[in-house]
């Protein structure tokens, strides 16, 4: 039932019309800890959530297939699957699992629960988020039960085994026998999703919608108790709320706070330590190297090509299944050709790249939007690829570009562009340099970020000019390649997979700026790199990768950015991490008032 | 045909015409729901799937059609974002959003005559003026601001009542009604006020010069002549009788204390229908926003019967 109801109404009125009484403060249980999230979740079945806070409070209460700890890696430790082993040919993986854990309403958690949870992640119909954790496994083997404590998952191909260990891993079970005969569609509308079974430290005791999700300790669980009894996570979806309840003492632990919002807690709530998760957020200033109206017009050829070809394939011989995989065959082939594709007038150039690299002053941005004013603490580093610095090794030690607005103007007279007609701008057969530079309007820092970055520039003679977009709209014209450039982010994967974002082919969805080596070199060692699964001998590839991509400059590398958590230090054992802020908020604990 | 008549017989083109508009808007605009629910990494092939199971594929009208027919089964469909069934959103986020326009309705009228009675009573004079320089400033300033200045003054400062919320975070469920009532009503009084100072500062605006107008008008001269004194004459007499403009007025404020609540019910986490439609909108959650916005598009019909004449 609602908390607030219809029938509440009445007596919520009359009790504030004669003077409301006492404030009407329920005692604090002892050992509570109320957290604010900016949202609720969106449920609470791992298959169907994207959001960091659904996984967040997951953790809590659902044991893990495999722990992570994060060191130069996500190296796994025992979980739910207590062993692990791989078949001679590297191609076949058995988790043997824990026989001694229970859902919540005691049925006990079996390789099924594992099977049920990868057959819903692979149903288009479920949208799964986690659906390509399915791509690549033989059919019928993903994953296949083996006993009532043992699963195994095999692949078509060999491929590295840590990537696919995580992979394995990366599914959570769900409650098989509470989802007998639940279709896929149906799963995201399921009542588990507000009241999910848990089999971990914590269950979930009250969710009020909107309001507040109430977590206790599972009296099911056979492991260590949690040192908390009670974790509230309040839903407070403005962020100055958020800061005014944590100041106030009304909050306990806030997440995602800005610098300036660090700094106001360490003066005035010198009680709350300010944890640091490490540095996992990556932004930069991404060039488009492609013309994208060239881009346009080569997928509008692509799709009458494809159409002509559908026509020809559903007008001849075969049977449905035939003609089905000659549709899909054909669209791949005739699909958009990298050689129709003009470079970008500007940025297609990586002389101009370069020079605009060296015209914006990356220290200086992180100075004044990164750095603490009380302390001087940098909040920030400066970054050189996309391979996060907690992958140690595996990041090369590159020396960033230097802010040099001279050699900047040297280089882009070098490439043509000069202020000819003396008006500011420099300028190259007519054309001045004048470009759009997006970013999304949601987050302050960007924008701040954009507008320094547009004065610096404007000081080589470069006419940014600044697109502030709501998210939905940034976010397409980043997938769709419909941009100059653009002030963006990522969330860094905690293995080195960079073909997505890198790739030569057109195909690869996250190489917004659509760089690609001509020579097909960098392609050919990240392939190898991956292949390998020997980190001594990937590390000198990867390192090669990035070397080339930053030579190139197809980004600006900006820095990669710290997330502090905010938590009272009378809170025991609080630790945070790259993987989530709340994530082993089972080993929080905190004395009875 | 009495215009209130008139006004009740619009209810559903106006609700029609507010559901079109939002599938329309929706569509024109970038993204779709798959973005609130797939990673920003997810394929185009994963996308394409997923808006081809929840239909988002289909042509407009068609889309349309289908919610039409749904909809007249009393069906509302679901969340695209979270599964719930959009009418049992709709049924947890109104009550709170009608508690709280209702409080601020009701303050705020209350608060309007009362400012507008005391400057009516000597007009032009000091009373009068200061109140209308900070009726129009506090009028000026938005609610937003409004709310986070009464919450540091009265919540962290004085520490007179919560910051934020419905309810006390630590509460137990099971608690006895009453004291949730109270925990609710005392929660009720920042955000209340922010929302039902503006539609004060209006009430008051109009009533005063409804007051003044009366002025010298044969019935009040009447009831002077007759020996009441001033004191009643304004307040068991004239007020009363200037109540026609405020009718209009909450009439036509109905719809934004039930939907337009959005920015103080975010400032105060005030769980209404206001922050369930800005995080509809953002999520592009169509079947939450069509059933929102249809509810507040019926309140808007009802206001504007409601302050229309009777015959």
């Amino acid at each position: 039932m609602p908390l607030l109801s219809f029938r509440l109404l009445p007596a919520a009125v009359a009790a504030l019309s004669c003077g409301g009484a006492e404030a009407p403060a329920p005692p604090a249980p002892a050992r509570s800890l109320v957290i604010a999230i900016p949202s609720e979740p969106a449920g609470l079945l791992g298959l169907t959530s994207t959001g960091a806070i659904d996984q967040d409070i997951l953790a809590a209460l659902q044991v893990p297939v495999a722990e992570a700890t994060v060191d130069c890696g996500l190296v796994p430790s025992p979980g739910l699957a207590k062993s692990w082993a791989w078949s001679a040919d590297g191609r076949t993986l058995t988790l043997s699992l824990r026989d001694d854990l229970r859902w919540q309403d005691g049925v006990p958690v079996t390789a099924a629960d594992v099977a049920a949870a990868w057959a819903y992640a692979a149903d288009p119909a479920v949208g799964s988020p986690r659906a390509s954790n399915t791509e690549g496994l033989l059919p019928g083997e993903a994953p296949r039960v083996q006993g009532p404590h043992a699963v195994s998952f095999t692949w078509a191909s060999p491929g590295d085994a840590r990537t696919r260990l995580a992979l394995a891993t990366g599914i959570q079970p769900v409650p098989a026998h509470a989802l007998a005969g639940v279709a896929g569609d149906a799963l995201r509308a399921h009542p588990l999703q507000r009241a999910p079974l848990a089999n971990g430290p914590f269950r979930l005791v009250a969710w009020d919608a909107g309001q507040r999700l109430v977590l206790g300790p599972n009296p099911r669980w056979s492991g260590p108790p949690p040192g908390l009894d009670t974790v509230v996570f309040r839903v407070l979806p403005d962020a100055q709320s958020r800061l005014t309840e944590l100041l106030a003492g009304t909050v306990d632990v806030v997440d995602g706070l800005s610098i300036e919002e660090i700094d106001r807690i360490s003066t005035e709530r010198p009680d709350i330590t300010l944890h640091r998760r490490g540095l996992r957020n990556l932004e930069y200033i991404g060039w488009n190297t492609i013309d994208p109206e060239s881009l346009a017009e080569e997928e509008a050829a692509a799709a009458a090509r494809v159409e002509a070809a559908h026509r020809d394939i559903d007008a001849g011989p075969g049977t449905a299944d035939e003609k089905a995989a000659a549709r899909a065959e054909a669209a791949a082939r005739l699909g958009p050709r990298r050689e129709a594709l003009r470079p970008h007038p500007l940025f297609g150039d990586a002389a101009v790249r370069r020079a605009l690299s060296l015209a914006i002053d990356v220290d200086a941005l992180i100075g004044a939007l990164l750095t603490s004013r009380r302390t001087g603490e940098p909040w920030a580093v400066r970054a050189t690829s996309t391979v996060a610095p907690a992958l140690c090794e595996a990041a090369a030690p590159i020396t960033p570009l230097p802010f040099d607005p001279a050699a900047a103007r040297a280089a882009l007279a070098a490439a043509g562009w000069s202020d000819s007609d003396g008006d500011g701008i420099v300028d190259k057969g007519g054309r001045p340099f004048r470009f759009r530079l997006q970013t999304n309007a949601e987050n302050p820092r960007r924008v701040k970020a954009a507008t320094m970055v547009q004065a610096q520039l404007k000081a080589v003679g470069v006419d940014a000019q600044l697109d502030a977009l709501a998210f939905a709209a940034f976010s397409e014209r980043n997938r769709g390649r419909r941009f100059d450039a653009t002030l963006a982010g990522w969330s860094a994967a905690l293995f080195v997979d960079p073909t997505a974002m890198w790739g030569g082919a057109l195909h690869h969805e996250l190489n917004f700026t659509s760089w690609w080596d001509p020579s097909g070199r960098t392609d050919a060692q990240m392939a190898e790199a991956l292949a390998t699964g020997d980190a001594a001998r990937a590390n000198p590839l990867w390192h090669a990768v990035q070397q080339r991509i930053y030579e190139d400059q197809p980004y600006t590398f900006l820095w990669w950015r710290d997330d502090a958590v905010a938590v009272p230090a009378s809170v025991q054992g609080a630790t945070v991490d790259l993987l989530g802020p709340w994530r082993l908020l089972p080993r929080w604990s905190r004395s009875a008032p | 045909m009495s215009p209130r008549a008139r006004a009740l017989l619009q209810v559903p083109l106006l609700v029609g015409l507010s559901v079109l508009l939002v599938f329309v808007l929706v569509r024109l605009a970038p993204g779709d729901a798959t973005d609130a629910v797939l990673p920003a990494d997810a394929t185009s092939g994963a996308r394409a799937a997923l808006r081809a199971a929840w239909g988002l594929d289909a042509p407009l009208p068609v889309q349309v059609g289908r919610w039409a027919a749904r909809a007249a089964r009393g069906d509302w469909g679901v969340s695209v974002r979270n599964g719930q069934p959009v009418g049992a959103l709709l049924a947890a986020a109104l009550p709170a959003s009608v508690l709280l326009g209702g409080a601020a309705l009701a303050g705020g009228v209350a608060a309007g005559l009362g400012l507008a009675g005391v400057q009516a009573a000597r007009p032009d004079g000091r009373v009068d003026r200061a109140l209308s320089a900070l009726s129009l400033g506090l009028g000026a300033l938005p609610s937003a601001w409004v709310g986070l200045l009464l919450i540091a003054g009265c919540g962290v400062q004085a520490r007179l009542f919560p910051l934020s919320g419905l309810t006390h975070p630590l509460a137990l469920p099971g608690r006895p009604p009453h004291a949730v009532a109270a925990d609710i009503a005392w929660h009720l009084v920042l955000p209340a006020t922010t929302l039902g100072l503006g539609l004060a500062v209006t009430v008051a605006r109009f009533t005063r010069a409804e007051l003044l107008d009366q002025d010298g008008r044969p019935w009040v001269e009447a009831l002077r002549s007759r020996g009441f004194s001033e004191r009643a004459v304004l307040w068991r007499h004239r007020l009363p009788a200037a109540l026609g403009p405020v009718r209009a007025l909450v009439g036509l404020a109905l719809p934004g204390l039930v939907g337009g609540a959005a920015v103080v019910e975010s400032v105060f986490a005030w769980p209404g229908m206001g922050r369930l439609l800005v995080d509809a909108a953002l999520a592009q959650d169509v079947p939450v926003l069509v059933g929102g916005v249809a509810v507040v598009a019926t309140a808007v019909g009802l206001g504007r019967a409601a302050a229309a004449e009777g015959r």
